[in-house]
């Protein structure tokens, strides 16, 4: 069983998504937590497309627009 | 069930194999240390009511626990939130595991300056639940941060032992063998 933590510095770019994407992919984490995603907006979509398949719980804290997941 | 807090994201959770509770924080600090105590106080009275249970507190604390977990060209204010975070690890029974893989969690672009600001930080009760756990530092990527990773069960106890028997010395290509892998593994 692995955790993740992570701040991303950002994730609105392709690039970074992939990244975070392949890491989740490689690192198979029970639980995934991101920090500084900067993203105005984050669903079901945005997530699925980073956990490959379909996330069971995702939950979002937003600060003066950083979110975290 | 889901908290959100200034700067922490609290998400409590049960395990499905045993059953257990478990209770993970995602903080994103702020960086400037009155505020951060304002966060550890914010924290510890959370943590307080969770005692002897699962918990892990992780993330970006933007705190460093002694001078040794920072290196830079200015020496300036890195005391400022120093006994600050350690007294709120300490006062809560926080066990910080030591980072593997790397010193550093957090680099500048000019290559000098340098953080270990990231970590899990566990309860009692989640390093006696997986008493092998550690935490890891993975490569940093595009972001200035690098993944951490808390990996628990680990059954990896690293390379195995070689083993021999005593008789094998009687077989006439043992030698051998060994000879060319000594060569193909060197």
């Amino acid at each position: 069983m692995k955790l993740l933590s992570w701040n991303v510095r950002g994730m609105g770019g392709v690039a970074k998504r992939r990244e975070v994407s392949q890491l989740v992919r490689e690192k198979n984490p029970l639980i995934l937590r991101l920090q500084e995603t900067k993203l105005s907006m984050l669903d079901a979509f945005v997530c699925n497309s980073i956990w490959g398949m379909s996330m069971s719980i995702f939950r979002i804290a937003r600060r003066r627009g950083l979110p975290e997941v | 069930m889901s908290v959100s807090l200034d700067h922490v994201l609290a998400v409590a959770g049960r395990f499905l194999h045993s059953g257990e509770p478990f209770v993970v924080f995602n903080v994103y600090a702020p960086c400037e240390a009155p505020r951060q105590q304002v966060l550890w106080n914010v924290l510890s009275a959370r943590l307080a009511a969770l005692t002897d249970q699962i918990v892990c507190v992780c993330g970006d604390f933007n705190a460093i626990r002694c001078a040794e977990e920072r290196r830079s060209v200015s020496t300036a204010h890195y005391r400022a939130g120093v006994d600050g975070f350690n007294s709120f690890i300490d006062s809560n029974l926080l066990v910080d595991l030591p980072l593997r893989g790397r010193t550093f969690t957090w680099f500048r672009g000019d290559g000098r300056t340098m953080s270990h600001i990231d970590r899990f930080l566990l309860s009692e009760k989640w390093c006696l639940t997986w008493p092998t756990c550690f935490q890891l530092a993975l490569s940093r990527g595009l972001s200035d941060h690098c993944p951490l990773l808390l990996a628990m069960d680990d059954q990896n106890w690293g390379p195995k032992p070689v083993r021999m028997l005593k008789c094998w010395r009687t077989f006439l290509g043992l030698i051998l063998l060994c000879a060319i892998l000594g060569v193909l593994f060197r």
